[in-house]
């Protein structure tokens, strides 16, 4: 932990020293008290569905409980939304911790997460036989990916940890400031993550997260600076410019379309190259406990002329990393400075460089422009207007780079909370939201076989934490999901040929090695969370409505005559409705019509609406799982709407 | 039973009966009811995702007249070459293999792409220099702009059309544009909003394209059927209902499950038909996993009826040519798996013209990339973002050649800033042809008269010399 923490405050002092020219607050800001900005919901408007929806689109559908939600229903918007989404590494209204397991000790970065869940720890409950799963090693003692993205999806549903924590360090990661586990091994992106995750929890702003993740050795490694050296003596650049272009474009979203081409081209992206220099990586010799030497490269970045610990063939054999000496014009010290976007950028090393420019490029008007519209995008809105882009653009000004404060503005608004507002989900958002609906308890999360984690459905769908579809240009986007056949097609298979996943209703497991070590079951116990009627009974078309809500979050809007007559039936007889209506004619097709007015179709969707479950027996709880299968499988399940 | 099933199950057996569905000749090792077609001219539009540095691709011979121009790309690029040769004719001779075609100007291509040289030396290939799609060096909007047909499009906006998918509405309503790799790509979208990929058949996997379905005879109790059932029960009655509108997000959904049912079946059953790939597709061992499979596609295509998927229009794509460091590796390995002759396109066209009928003929490769690289090497044996690319034809109905200046003089020369591009980090390809050209041309010959609607400003587009590209293709 204490090495995170040490870049972290590298970096925030870096901030604090920087002397780049930015004196007076970006013409944005001062604009954004006449800008338009995002309102806020009003409170009469606000309801459970309001809450459903902020849930889904930011800490996918979150882990509270139906009476967490009625409350945040009945709360003022801001209020709610303030208690829903906080960067804490425990919120406990959103993500109660489980009684009986420590994991929320150690939600704070996916180190942590690491070394508890493969731990023998008296607190933690992970079976016993998949603890090796979460190590950062694998049984061969190298860097294990594998186990990296086992931890994050982990880490999402369980109970205790913050899924909108993680949900926006996804976002900036693998998303914004994008790299591949390919490019830096699991050591170095696994401590890229981390180093987010602990800047957002200690309040860290855009701008410093972008500094963060500039400054971060992951990043170097990726994109080949690390490599880069400027040679002052005959004022020479041998490196790339790649980050010097993505830095502009991406981080900072900064595409040049306001800039001369040519300044932007020869002077801010070549001396952003040349900033860029002396960002050399150390190897440490069995870092991580890694006995490969392609694990050892490890961060923070220093940027002096020293040595590093690497070994070669067991000896000492350590590396001049030349930081100081490669870096442009360090022999200035403070007084080193390149013109990149119209400013003086100066610093003794790139780490004070790049904090000085961040702060720069974050005040450029398309920065300002773009950054909100795109964190919006993949949040919340794949159907922006005008009128939205403005509020989104003004409330950022007002937010002065504070992430929480802007991403809060925006879920409580009636921007967001809008007819016109819909999101296609991920494979990400999908899985993940479908995962923490259907996962009730800690129990569940750490009983079921390994291979019942949505990692390897979301991989199979496009979507890979830590090795994103685009590379640098981030993962796979909601708008792509959609229109990928392939995907619509690989969920539906995986619904079809795997109902278990979501069907399934116990599990065995030991806490301890050996047989003699005492078996626990978990067991699937639905009637813990479905409500019973006045009455006191599990009726099917009251469980059908309260599971399409809990999976859907749409109040029923879209819970079509089709659909509830399926669900139905699945809940009723573990049948679809056709056999339902006609074993000897199973395949016929019911239009909704024919549901609700020909008498013999609708009497038997009526007949399995009426139907009483007893979740005391395993039958129960498996046809709430066969309905869940479908109701996950429907178009709503693929999008979200705003209102 | 509904009249959809009732179709299916007729289109089937007439499939399997080899009910005179098309003209052509049964290919001799596969089942007589596999009866094969011609094809139409078909154009595959390859996108070489990421930036490809066509200018190490192809590189001037040691006899190349201009000795200055040869002097100094050699020290621009010689650090690519991770051999230390101490010299470009030595170089040359162990990295490039010198082509010309009809007396004209001899050069070499990389020695990874002897599949590509041979089709030159044919007179197959046509290499159009110093062409452009895009004026700017960012992967998102130059894969944009290259794929909407647009050079000049300066909005990220990928809800919009693809050139693609204009030229295939400039077809028969009943004809489809069909997507060979693993992601949908904004060339193939048509340009109605809200239904951009109602012509698009997305073949990720020719050989799973369908979604499941329940057993024969309808199916047991088991949780498999039941969910078979449920779901596509679901998605047939609702697809035709209120909850199913052409404004609405979940539009797409049904439409996705409409599309696969109304040809997955047909596919599936016509593969069945002719039988499994042949060996040297089934074994095609490339770098490239996602370009192997596409290759598979390929070929499959040229399997498929006007019954089972009636297209002129391909897309495919191969990805990782941003080679930013250690290029060498890197480019070599994707070169081989495009150019090579046991790569994945010589390998698919031998065995489509195994099959006996015109499908590798009428095929026409457009190879294009978002933009290129620059003409220096960077300090990590590598290229950064440049514009200019190199534009590749590739067919027996391509009038083989270069098309402009392969190497430029004034890259060794001065500029108007009194720099020497070749010397000059930054400096890149100059782009003085306009994509949009080819792309018309292509257009003209896929489908006459369309290149209007598809390009309506193609004929006032850059072009390096006036009437460059008549002739490009056959008429």
């Amino acid at each position: 932990m204490s090495k995170y923490f040490a870049h972290i405050s590298v970096v925030f002092t870096m901030l604090f020293l920087s002397t780049s020219v930015f004196a007076d607050a970006p013409e944005g800001v001062t604009k954004a008290k006449k800008a338009r900005v995002l309102s806020t919901v009003k409170r009469k408007n606000w309801n459970e569905l309001y809450v459903r929806r902020v849930l889904n689109a930011f800490a996918y559908g979150g882990l509270a409980t139906d009476a967490q939600i009625e409350t945040w229903a009945g709360m003022k918007p801001k209020k709610a939304v303030a208690e829903i989404l906080t960067f804490s590494s425990v919120n406990n209204k959103l993500s109660p911790p489980d009684g009986g397991d420590d994991t929320d000790m150690h939600c704070g970065t996916l180190a942590e997460l690491q070394d508890f869940w493969s731990s023998d720890d008296p607190g933690n409950t992970m079976k016993y036989t998949d603890r090796y799963r979460y190590a950062v090693l694998s049984p061969s003692l190298r860097l294990s990916t594998s186990n990296l993205v086992r931890t994050w999806t982990k880490a999402i549903s369980t109970r205790g940890c913050n899924p909108f924590l993680h949900k926006m360090a996804l976002y900036i990661t693998n998303y914004h400031a994008s790299i591949s586990v390919r490019k830096t091994r699991a050591g170095l992106i696994r401590d890229y993550y981390d180093n987010i995750m602990l800047g957002l929890q200690n309040g860290a702003d855009f701008v410093e997260l972008m500094t963060i993740a500039a400054t971060d050795a992951a990043l170097s490694k990726a994109y080949g600076h690390q490599y880069s050296v400027y040679k002052d003596k005959n004022e020479t650049f041998y490196g790339t410019d790649d980050f010097a272009r993505e830095f502009h474009q991406l981080l900072f979203r900064i595409q040049g379309v306001t800039e001369d081409p040519g300044y932007h081209e020869d002077t801010t992206i070549e001396h952003a190259a040349w900033m860029f220099t002396g960002m050399g990586i150390d190897k440490d010799q069995g870092a991580y406990g890694s006995i490969n030497s392609s694990d050892w490269y490890t961060g923070p970045i220093n940027f002096t002329d020293h040595y590093d610990n690497y070994y070669r063939n067991g000896q000492p054999a350590p590396r001049y990393i030349k930081n100081t000496t490669n870096h442009y014009h360090a022999d200035l010290g403070a007084n080193s400075c390149l013109e990149i976007l119209h400013e003086k950028i100066c610093g003794a090393n790139a780490g004070e460089k790049i904090a000085a420019l961040a702060q720069v490029a974050g005040a450029h008007p398309e920065s300002m422009e773009n950054v909100p519209v795109t964190i919006i995008d993949f949040f919340a809105d794949d159907n922006l207007d005008d009128a939205k882009v403005k509020a989104i653009r003004g409330s950022w000004a007002k937010a002065k780079y504070d992430l929480l404060a802007f991403i809060r503005a925006y879920a409580s608004s009636k921007e967001f909370h809008n007819a016109g507002t819909f999101k296609y989900k991920t494979a990400f958002d999908r899985n993940l939201m479908v995962q923490n609906a259907n996962t009730l308890d800690n129990e569940e999360v750490f009983g079921r076989q390994h291979s019942d984690s949505p990692a390897g459905r979301m991989k199979g769908q496009g979507a890979i934490v830590f090795d994103p579809e685009h590379d640098v240009f981030g993962g796979q986007t909601g708008f792509q999901a959609a229109n990928n056949r392939y995907i619509f097609k690989a969920a539906y298979t995986q619904n079809v040929y795997r109902t278990s996943f979501l069907y399934g209703t116990s599990a065995d497991y030991t806490l301890e090695a050996g047989d003699s070590a005492a078996v626990y079951t978990w067991t699937k116990e639905w009637d813990a969370v479905i409500p019973v009627n006045s009455d006191g009974e599990y009726v099917v078309a009251e469980v059908a409505d309260w599971l399409w809500n809990r999976f859907i979050g749409d109040g029923g809007k879209n819970f079509d005559p089709i659909a509830r007559a399926q669900v139905h039936a699945l809940l009723a007889s573990e049948r679809d409705f056709g056999y339902s209506v006609d074993k000897w004619n199973r395949e016929a097709v019911y239009t909704s019509d024919e549901i609700i007015n020909d008498p013999v179709v609708s009497a038997v969707d009526e007949a399995n609406a009426a139907g009483l479950m007893d979740f005391s027996t395993v039958t129960a709880n498996r046809r709430v799982g066969m309905a869940i299968n479908f109701i996950t499988m429907t178009p709503y399940a693929f999008a979200m709407e705003g209102q | 039973m509904k009249r959809r099933e009732f179709m299916r199950r007729t289109m089937l057996a007439s499939v399997v009966a080899g009910a005179g569905l098309g003209l052509g000749v049964p290919a001799p090792s596969m089942a007589a009811s596999c009866t094969l077609e011609n094809r139409s001219r078909t154009l595959v539009n390859l996108m070489l995702n990421g930036g490809m540095d066509s200018r190490f691709l192809f590189m001037p011979s040691p006899g190349h007249a201009d000795l200055d121009y040869l002097d100094q790309i050699w020290q621009a690029r010689k650090v690519l070459y991770t051999a230390r040769y101490p010299d470009y004719a030595t170089m040359f001779a162990n990295e490039y293999v010198p082509v010309s075609h009809a007396g004209g100007l001899e050069f070499g291509v990389y020695k990874g792409c002897d599949w590509l040289a041979s089709q030159f030396v044919a007179g197959n290939v046509a290499i159009v220099a110093n062409s452009f799609c895009s004026r700017n060096r960012r992967h998102d909007q130059s894969q944009l702009n290259a794929n909407a047909g647009d050079p000049e499009y300066d909005q990220l906006i990928y809800d919009r059309s693809g050139w693609g998918g204009r030229l295939q509405e400039q077809q028969a309503g009943t004809m489809s544009l069909v997507e060979l790799s693993h992601e949908i790509s904004v060339f193939g979208n048509s340009s109605v909003a809200g239904a951009r990929l109602s012509q698009v058949i997305h073949a990720l996997d020719m050989r799973d394209i369908a979604l499941p379905n329940v057993r024969a005879g309808g199916g047991s109790t088991s949780r498999r059927d039941v969910m078979s059932r449920a779901l596509r029960s679901y998605y047939e009655a609702r697809s035709a209902e209120a909850g199913n509108q052409a404004g609405s997000p979940y539009h797409i959904f049904f439409q996705h499950s409409d599309a696969f049912r109304a040809f997955g079946d047909t596919v599936a059953a016509r593969l069945d038909a002719c039988g499994a790939l042949p060996e040297e597709l089934s074994g095609l061992d490339l770098n490239s996993g996602h370009f192997e499979q596409q290759c598979k596609n390929l070929y499959d295509i040229a399997l498929m009826d006007a019954a089972s998927i009636d297209t002129q229009i391909l897309s495919m794509n191969y990805g990782g040519w941003d080679t930013h460091s250690g290029q060498l590796t890197s480019i070599g390995r994707n070169l081989q798996d495009l150019f090579g002759s046991s790569g994945g396109l010589a390998t698919t066209m031998t065995a489509m013209t195994d099959l006996g009928t015109n499908a590798a003929d009428k095929m026409v490769f457009n190879f294009s990339s978002d933009f290129g690289r620059q003409l220096k090497a960077n300090g990590g044996f590598g290229t950064d973002h440049g514009r200019g690319i190199y534009t590749i034809l590739l067919g027996s109905e391509v009038s083989g050649g270069t098309y402009g200046e392969m190497f430029p003089a004034r890259e060794a020369q001065p500029d108007a800033n009194s720099r020497i591009p070749l010397q000059t980090s930054g400096a890149d390809i100059l782009g003085l042809t306009s994509t949009q050209r080819i792309q018309a041309a292509l257009c003209e010959w896929v489908e006459p008269g369309s290149s209007a609607a598809v390009f309506p400003t193609a004929g006032t587009a850059a072009e390096e010399s006036p009437g460059l590209l008549d002739g490009l293709l056959a008429v």
